[in-house]
């Protein structure tokens, strides 16, 4: 049977744009219109609003937790062109704030922890960048990428730092080069890998016939091939795989009946989540042949109450 | 008769666990503190006759007293009346009704956020009973004594340590001994009012937490400390303030210690490893007429160490004998009964 | 919905019947726009209404209320926790009996196993029978009867699985352990068979259950039961009595050990039921009807088994009954025909889960077996224990479409999941760690994702995961952990703990954080922390430059206020020569040389003090104004004394 835990008055005073749950799993932070940020404390079913971060001039689009080994750090982006990165210490306050787009920042996300404090983050302007901490100096590093997607970026992903392509002792992998997803406005996904102190494009798979608006790099377990999730708002989800993070075989997973806004792995990488405009959100996975499956969805209330939905497990 | 082990699941798992002793009739009841789970609590149990013909006995919970965070530790300051740590920071003293074990425990004082890192939650990690003092230990590196009999907070030594305290023994009525999470080791006399320590040591090289620290029921100049490793170690502070030698034990760290109420020459000892063992002391207390230095601990073959019972797949917590009977709470949400255990 | 009830396995692609994807509907007018979700820890997610685009026109209705949905989860009830901990202990046991296995034949010991979990099934039915008869709430009752139903399918299923796969039965001669099945499972009559055997009273024919007890006593086998019945009805005396109870008296009984060969044995029977059916044709019973449907039971007629049916719950009660008197020295693979001949007593009634599932089972199918009870709602506990004993017994292969062996697969996959579904409890992670830790190599990549997600509210929590993580060498999730809790230390300005915990993370990057951190509160004033660390720190030290710089630095402290000047100066030179101190840091020491300089006794010899002004020329930056001026002041004092004094030692 399922049940709603609980619900959160988030008190917005506009559409929300993005819920991110911390590394443990304890606060919730979500983003709206309302150019706020707002974390909340979520113990055993009971959830206080621990901050209201405001800094924003703008829709914030997105917000991403950092690694608990770095402290509380969360980033968020939004229409006014910046990056803020906030940081707990006692109380929330700006760390850092990164004006380099000249557009709107669509997405925000941080690196793997096994590389360090760094956060990729993608704009309307065409441009990622890809900010790094400088612990010695204490200082934050700005890298590039000017006009990875024309006509904007919708979103990025980390290729996870344990990965297929290295036949290495994944605990010492370090080695591993860093690798970022991205998908834009050119229909297009494209692949980017550091190579010294450049980011280089390393590929770019073709198969999206409208906007790209999300791409996730699935967990990896180190044993599998890679997997990347895309979708767009030609209405279909793709499922990348390979085995060496060269070479990539598309599956289309689903065609759906409207645009398809955003999909996200479970923690171990087992189940793909999939929602867009039909107000569902579906969960699928895939079977030995390769097959994915849709195991649940998630929709929208049309008359019953949850309590009357059992289903027999 | 042989060793008799009758396991009972309980759903939680028990971190503490204590025997109620009693005076004139044999020992049934007992506490458990439970901790990691959603909700913690102290039950008080009784062990009950299912068939009055059958010789097996079943616990059945009496009273649940439910806390935030951890159940830490339980010692008892008087006949009835336990002092507990959780790891809110908070300290209480619960007393049981010695007429009806069914009562709900009932709290005379409590000492709320007395471990904290300001408004931070800190642990208190464990605590030492002594004739009504109460002295007790934190994630803050704090050690407090309080007053079982007015309530008072009666000492403070504000950062003993810069590390988290783990482990902590009262081995005199005004000196205390603590261990914290490298092994450092300090003798700290209450009566000095600054807040150094008398003498200082490490337990061990690898920089591994002191688990637990006991000393010797009747001897109490022995005292012995659990490492994190699994190792124990025993010395003599009439001669060495700090332990000459460190025997390898168990196969992960030493959980508690517990000298055998009747017969101090038995230890009992319990492991992250699941491992429960009996060691014959005799050699601890026989060789002090002899020899200088008391240092068999080379090789714990010399000990005679027996296994109570099968190891568990999970840590055994804790452990308390009474008489023959032992009872053993551990990670798997199991209490164990050990009868006929020979003292 | 069915997240973890796992309806989809790798290797049941093939069966359709419920894998239908399951809808979870949210409340009405929850969401008027788009919805998305976020994951949480295991099974747990967020729903909340995620929109694409800027509001340009504010409405009236904002979406701004978050969901949390779950699954709920039996097993995570008091009583059933009872049962993931004690199936764990004989899950391990069976781990380290099938590693043994390897090179010997160790199936007493698999059957010792089996019936351990079935006994700890048994428990469980027992405690929710407890706790259903206490229980006054009619929805928590109803719920605990339903849970009792599932584990009463389970006992009875594990139990004939036992019987077929599990149990070395002597010359797979089954009908006995069939027997004590149907009797174990399926007791009907047993008590009013027992009640008037007590009772001893001739007449017993007047209790209205009579006849269907007698029935039911040969149908189960109890053929000394079945006669002592026959002996209390008023009419014993009869012949047609005296002629039935001498037909069972003589129903020969085979025994492997009894000495005779099966073949022998099947003359002798045919022989005796012969005689019975002569018995029969005879027309020697038709005055007495119910003996008569007792003898045509003996000589297996199907008419009279179909005639009985529906006096019982199920055709598994038969079934037994229906093997003695047909075929009693089928062998257990020939067990399919007899379970067809019952179920089609039934007629074609739609079939119960449980009859699929027993019918699989006697027709050896242990795919379906699998694929079925994976739909049960027990959260995959039954599944995935019972496919992984019949794994390591040998007794499972599962091919795919392809005619791959799918079988360690199938039984990974159920207990990556279990394991998994564990592993999202507060208490029950380190339950769930053991099963993800028998499927090397992902089950350990998963624990590893999942181990490093488990908050860590006390050092005592970390101690614990960290042991788990070194018991299965998952070296990365230790460093983790160590770091995030060094982490929390540096955030709550406690640098002691925080160099501790780099320093068990071994991790050289947080040393240095944590060193640095104390070093700048130093030079803002601070007094130095964390001396009793330092100073009785070894090997630690040496992860770091800056924490190696900490260290001598702060014994540098000691050996001063012990007045210990020379050694004191002659560290501080060493800490000066050595440049491994910050930037930062070069002020703080280079007026520390300041009261050594000035000391009654020279403690820097000339050639400290050109190291000490070399230094000072180098890093102009880090001194400046007044302060420099009056170290190179005093640094000339000290020189003039010195150099006199080294002339001297000439």
């Amino acid at each position: 049977m399922i049940s709603v835990l609980n619900t959160i008055d988030t008190g917005h005073e506009d559409m929300i744009h993005d819920a991110e749950l911390d590394y443990y799993g304890l606060r919730l932070a979500t983003c709206s219109s309302d150019n706020s940020v707002k974390i909340y404390d979520i113990k055993s079913g009971t959830q206080t609003l621990a901050a209201d971060l405001k800094g924003h001039f703008g829709p914030v689009w997105q917000i991403a937790w950092a690694h608990p080994k770095y402290g509380n750090l969360l980033a968020s982006c939004s229409y006014d062109r910046k990056v803020i990165i906030w940081k707990e210490s006692g109380e929330w306050t700006k760390l850092y704030e990164y004006t380099g787009h000249e557009s709107s920042v669509n997405s925000v996300a941080w690196a793997p922890a096994e590389y360090g404090l760094i956060l990729a983050c993608c704009s309307s302007d065409g441009s990622i960048s890809i900010i790094t901490y400088n612990q010695d100096g204490g200082n934050w590093d700005v890298k590039k990428i000017p006009g990875a997607h024309a006509i904007g970026v919708n979103s990025i992903s980390w290729c996870p730092a344990i990965s297929a392509d290295l036949n290495l002792d994944p605990l010492s992998n370090k080695e591993a080069p860093k690798r970022i997803v991205s998908g834009g406005c050119d229909n297009l996904i494209k692949i980017w890998r550091e190579q010294g102190d450049q980011w280089v494009e390393e590929n770019r798979l073709e198969m999206h016939m409208d906007w790209v608006r999300d791409v996730a790099w699935a967990p990896s377990l180190g044993l599998q091939h890679s997997m990347i999730a895309s979708c767009s708002q030609d209405k279909r989800v793709v499922i990348w795989t390979s085995d060496d993070n060269v070479s990539w075989t598309p599956t289309i997973l689903n065609t759906f009946d409207d645009v398809v806004w955003s999909v996200s792995w479970s923690l171990t990488g087992n189940i793909l989540a999939v929602s867009g405009g039909d107000n569902k959100v579906s969960l699928w996975r895939e079977n030995a042949d390769g097959q994915w499956l849709c195991i649940s969805e998630v929709a929208k209330g049309l008359g019953q109450t949850p309590s009357e939905e059992r289903s027999t497990l | 008769m042989p060793l008799d082990v009758q396991g009972t699941f309980v759903s939680q798992k028990i971190n503490k666990i204590r025997w109620i002793p009693e005076d004139y009739v044999e020992t049934k009841c007992f506490f458990t503190g439970s901790w990691d789970d959603e909700v913690n609590s102290i039950k008080v149990w009784n062990f009950e006759r299912i068939n009055e013909d059958e010789d097996v006995e079943y616990p059945k919970q009496l009273s649940e007293y439910k806390v935030d965070g951890d159940v830490t530790e339980i010692k008892f300051t008087d006949k009835n009346t336990i002092a507990v740590s959780t790891s809110d920071g908070n300290v209480r003293l619960l007393e049981i009704s010695s007429y009806n074990r069914q009562t709900p425990l009932r709290e005379t004082f409590s000492w709320k956020k007395l471990h904290n890192f300001g408004d931070e939650q800190c642990s208190c990690t464990s605590l030492d009973t002594m004739e009504g003092d109460i002295a007790t230990i934190g994630e803050d590196g704090n050690v407090n004594t309080l007053s079982s009999r007015t309530g008072d907070i009666t000492r403070t030594i504000t950062g003993a340590d810069s590390c988290s305290l783990h482990s902590i023994c009262f081995f005199k009525h005004n000196e205390v001994i603590t261990g914290n999470l490298r092994g450092h080791m300090k003798i700290w006399d209450l009566r000095s009012p600054n807040n150094k320590p008398a003498a200082s040591f490490l337990l061990a090289g690898d920089e591994l937490a002191a688990t637990c620290i006991i000393h010797h029921p009747t001897q109490p100049h022995y005292i012995l400390a659990g490492s994190e490793s699994g190792s124990l170690a025993v010395w003599d502070l009439r001669i060495n303030s700090f332990p000459a030698s460190l025997l390898k034990a168990h196969a992960a760290g030493v959980t508690e210690m517990q000298f055998h109420p009747e017969n101090p020459n038995k230890l009992l000892t319990s492991s992250i490893s699941g491992e429960l063992w009996d060691w014959n002391m005799e050699a601890m207390t026989k060789s002090t007429k002899t020899s200088d230095n008391w240092m068999p601990l080379e090789d714990k073959n010399t000990m005679s160490v027996n296994s109570l019972m099968p190891p568990l797949h999970k840590p055994i917590n804790t452990i308390s004998c009474d008489k023959g009977r032992i009872l053993c709470g551990a990670d798997n949400e199991a209490i164990y009964l050990i009868k006929n255990f020979k003292y | 919905m069915n997240i973890s009830g796992f309806s989809n396995t790798p290797a049941d692609s093939s069966l359709k019947s419920s894998d239908q994807a399951k809808t979870f509907i949210l409340p009405e007018q929850c969401f008027e726009k788009n919805i998305a979700c976020t994951w949480r820890r295991g099974n747990t997610f967020t729903i909340y209404p995620r929109s694409q685009i800027v509001n340009k026109t504010p409405t009236n209705t904002i979406d701004n209320k978050i969901l949390n949905i779950r699954q709920e989860i039996l097993l995570f009830t008091s009583i059933l926790r009872k049962l993931v901990n004690e199936s764990n202990g004989t899950f391990l046991s069976l781990q380290k009996t099938a590693e043994n296995a390897k090179n010997s034949d160790n199936q007493v010991e698999f059957l010792k196993l089996s019936r351990q979990y079935r006994s700890i099934v048994r428990v469980c039915i027992e405690s929710l029978q407890e706790a259903a008869e206490k229980e006054t709430d009619s929805l928590e009752k109803n719920s605990l009867l339903s849970h009792i139903t599932i584990f009463y399918s389970i006992e009875c299923i594990w139990h004939l699985s036992e019987i077929l796969f599990i149990d070395n039965i002597p010359g797979d001669i089954v009908l006995p352990f069939l027997l004590e099945w149907v009797r174990f499972h399926f007791p009907c009559h047993e008590q009013t068979a027992a009640q008037m055997l007590e009772a001893c009273e001739r007449g017993s024919e007047d209790h209205p259950q009579y006849w269907d007890t007698v029935v039911g006593m040969v149908v189960q086998g109890r053929i000394d039961v079945a006669r002592a019945l026959l002996k209390l009805h008023s009419s014993a005396e009869l012949n047609e009595f005296k002629l039935v109870d001498n037909s069972l008296r003589t129903m020969p009984v085979y025994s492997v050990y009894g000495g005779v060969s099966s073949g022998e044995f099947t003359i002798v029977w045919k022989h005796w039921q012969a005689e019975c059916r002569s018995k029969l044709t005879s027309q020697a019973l038709t005055s007495q009807p119910n003996l008569e449907l007792i003898m045509r039971l003996m000589v297996g007629e199907y008419t009279a088994f179909e005639s009985v049916r529906r006096k019982y719950a199920s055709w598994f009660d038969l079934l037994g009954g229906y093997v003695l008197f047909t075929r009693p020295w089928t062998r257990s693979r020939e067990l399919a025909a007899a379970a067809d001949a019952c179920a089609a007593l039934d007629g074609p009634h739609p079939q119960s889960h449980l009859d699929v599932i027993i019918r699989a089972l006697l027709e050896g199918d242990l795919h379906q077996v699998i694929h079925e009870i994976q739909q049960m709602s027990d959260n995959g506990w039954f599944a995935t224990h019972l496919t992984d004993i019949l794994y390591h017994c040998g007794k499972l292969q599962i091919l795919d479409k392809h005619q791959t062996d799918v079988t360690k697969r199938l039984r990974d996959s159920l207990i990556l999941e279990y394991g998994s579904l564990l592993m999202e409890h507060k208490s029950l992670w380190s339950v769930g760690l053991s099963y993800l830790a028998s499927c090397p190599p992902e089950g350990l990549r998963r624990a590893e994702l999942l181990l490093e997600k488990i908050p860590i509210e006390t050092e005592a929590k970390a101690m614990r995961i960290i042991a788990e993580a070194k018991k299965y060498e998952l070296l990365g999730v230790v460093r983790t952990v160590c770091g995030c809790v060094c982490a929390r230390r540096l955030r709550g300005g406690r640098a002691g703990g925080a160099v501790c915990w780099a320093a068990r993370a071994r991790s050289g990057p947080l040393c240095a954080r944590a060193a640095h951190r104390v070093l700048r509160a130093y030079c803002a004033g601070a007094p130095l922390p964390a001396a009793d660390l330092l100073l009785t720190a070894g090997p630690a030290l040496l992860l770091d430059d800056t924490l190696l710089f900490l260290g001598k630095y702060c014994d540098f402290h000691r050996l001063y206020k012990s007045k210990e000047f020379k050694k004191a100066a002659k560290l501080l030179i060493s800490l000066i020569t050595s440049k491994i101190a910050p930037e930062y840091f070069w002020e703080t020491l280079l007026l520390d040389t300041l009261p050594l300089l000035e000391s009654e006794e020279p403690v820097f010899s000339s050639t400290d003090t050109y190291e000490i002004m070399l230094c000072l020329e180098l890093r102009a930056k880090c001194l400046e104004g007044e302060k420099a001026e009056l170290l190179r002041l005093a640094l000339v004092r000290n020189l003039a004394r010195t150099a006199l004094l080294d002339g001297e030692e000439e």
